[in-house]
């Protein structure tokens, strides 16, 4: 048994062990985060890093693991002659996350040659401890999108297609904001706006789970649910049917057969998912793209092989329609405003980046300065 | 008076401080008797260590007890093959035991039929979206996107594998989206 004397002298003797484990203890938690993360942009790339600004980041150990959250504001100039609409940047880990990799995109932006601007980097990596040297994440530029639409990048995340839809929306939806402006004055802005805000408010919850596999649960018996759809009279392609089966709180993505209605070949499109939950409500689920070569009049088969968990029990109605489409040529299509109101869609959808930063507007500085935004391009 | 740390009286005690570390701390031990005695003490439980250790029996090969150990668990297994089977007269089961234990059986293999726990979504690649971030999650590691924790946060789901996440930043007024990917 322990005597007092013995603990005692079992206590000093672990502190004199110690005494060799505290430089490693020191050299696992030592982490540069400078050279944590590689910033590499090419010599001809229209924007360069001005600084790059490390506050609050930190490490903090979590069982056999190190968990590092790393935080940077990177300030970058316009070295183009071009205006900039978009820049999206890739982040990626092969120790961390070898699948896996993530990007940062700041669309609806408006920066003149050789002005500045900043994007926030914000990301937590869960590794082992003791593993690695070198770099953990690299940040590269995966695209920078100008105001005639084109584009610089390897376009590695798509950012091209995302970036300039996003500036199709902007576009369309700052041209119906300048009518209701003209036609119905502030008062007409701050009901649109309200609007947003009330759209915005009115989210998919946190909690989603994305996984590869769909299949179900034993307690809830799996049922197959056909798709409605909303059909645009200008879509180049028609949905011609669509089932997702739905258990519990678990939805299958939907297999999709679709046909390209328009004269010309398709190589990408997305279709936009709603679906209805055990009190009625109805939510944007998500979407469900897929880049496939789609001839004129030809059919194709859509079938993503995921499941969506959701934090609430789903009832099976459910919605779909065609959200963008792109060309072989590279132009795309979106739903015009009049259709997505026509077919009471939009106050089931999000509100487009460019809504949502001039909401944002409207919330902080008021309803003059928004219609000055509104006005100046 | 600065002391030297616990840790170094140790290392002195046992003789596993560098030379010039020696030197030093016998200078500063001369002048203090505090330091002194937590050196002698480090010393006296190394004593009591080394005597601990001398109370084992002295001249035994651990290598041939194991040995003999294993030996001994063989030669119980193949005495009890020896003995053989052992004839027993056939149970006798009345039809009523019979008929309880199989309902039994019924009753307990339906409750885990319908018990059974849900099937979790298969392993790999998962990602997520929680309050702090959106993220790609594999065997433990993981890479997270953080995204504010005041101000509205709008979720996407890209059912072939991506989710986005996007907010106006505050300071900068700029909308900034959150991409991440499985492949």
């Amino acid at each position: 048994m322990f005597t007092h004397t013995n603990r005692r002298r079992l206590a000093r003797l672990a502190l004199a062990a110690a005494c060799g484990l505290f430089p490693a203890l020191a050299q696992q938690g030592g982490i540069d985060f400078r050279s944590s993360v590689k910033i590499d942009f090419p010599p001809e790339s229209p924007i360069t890093l001005v600084a790059a600004d490390w506050g609050e980041s930190r490490t903090t150990p979590r069982g056999g693991a190190l968990m590092l959250d790393l935080h940077t504001s990177l300030s970058l100039r316009n070295t183009s002659q071009q205006r900039i609409r978009g820049v999206s940047l890739l982040v990626q880990s092969q120790e961390v996350a070898p699948g896996g990799k993530a990007g940062v995109t700041v669309p609806s932006l408006n920066v003149g040659p050789a002005e500045v601007f900043s994007v926030r980097v914000d990301l937590r990596l869960l590794r082992p401890l003791g593993r690695g040297a070198g770099p953990l994440v690299e940040v590269r530029l995966d695209g920078v999108l100008f105001d005639d639409l084109s584009f610089y990048g390897p376009n590695q995340l798509n950012s091209r297609r995302s970036m300039t839809v996003w500036e199709m929306e902007a576009r369309r939806d700052r041209r119906h904001l300048r009518q209701v402006l003209e036609q119905r004055g502030e008062e007409g802005l701050r009901e649109e706006m309200l609007a947003v805000l009330s759209r915005q408010a009115d989210v998919a919850p946190t909690g989603v789970q994305l996984a590869r596999g769909g299949r179900t649960t034993a307690m809830d018996p799996a049922r197959t649910v056909q798709l409605a759809f909303v059909r645009f009279p200008d879509c180049p392609v028609e949905p011609l049917s669509g089932t997702s089966s739905v258990a519990g709180n678990l939805a299958s993505a939907p297999v999709l057969e679709v046909r390209n209605r328009s004269g010309r070949a398709l190589r990408h499109l997305e279709l936009g998912w709603i679906i209805r939950d055990v009190q009625g409500r109805q939510f944007f689920a998500g979407t469900v793209p897929a880049s496939i070569a789609l001839a004129p009049g030809q059919k194709a088969r859509i079938a993503p092989d995921n499941a969506l968990r959701f934090p609430q029990p789903l009832a099976g109605g459910m919605t779909a329609y065609v959200s963008q489409a792109e060309f072989d040529d590279g132009s795309l299509w979106i739903p015009a405003r009049g259709s997505l109101a026509e077919a009471r869609l939009e106050a089931l959808l999000p509100p487009s980046p460019e809504e949502q930063r001039l909401a944002e507007i409207y919330r902080k500085k008021g309803l003059a300065s928004l219609a000055e935004e509104i006005r100046r391009f | 008076m600065t002391h030297p740390k616990l840790e170094d009286l140790a290392l002195y005690a046992g003789g596993d401080l560098s030379w010039w570390a020696r030197r030093r701390m016998a200078r500063h031990l001369g002048v203090c008797a505090y330091c002194r005695r937590e050196v002698e003490q480090f010393s006296a439980e190394r004593t009591w260590l080394e005597d601990a250790g001398a109370d084992f029996p002295q001249g035994v090969s651990w290598d041939r007890l194991a040995a003999e150990m294993k030996a001994n668990i063989r030669l119980g297994l193949a005495a009890g093959e020896c003995v053989g089977e052992v004839e027993t007269p056939p149970a006798r089961l009345a039809w009523r035991t019979v008929a309880a234990v199989a309902s039994v059986v019924v009753v307990v293999f339906c409750g885990w039929l319908l018990q059974r726990p849900e099937p979790a979504v298969p392993a790999g690649w998962v990602l997520e979206a929680t309050p702090a971030g959106i993220g790609v999650v594999e065997d433990g590691r993981g890479l997270t996107l953080l995204h504010p924790d005041s101000g509205t946060v709008l979720l996407s789901v890209g059912a072939q594998g991506a989710m986005r996440a996007r907010w106006v930043d505050t300071e900068t007024g700029q909308v900034t989206i959150h991409h991440v990917y499985a492949h």
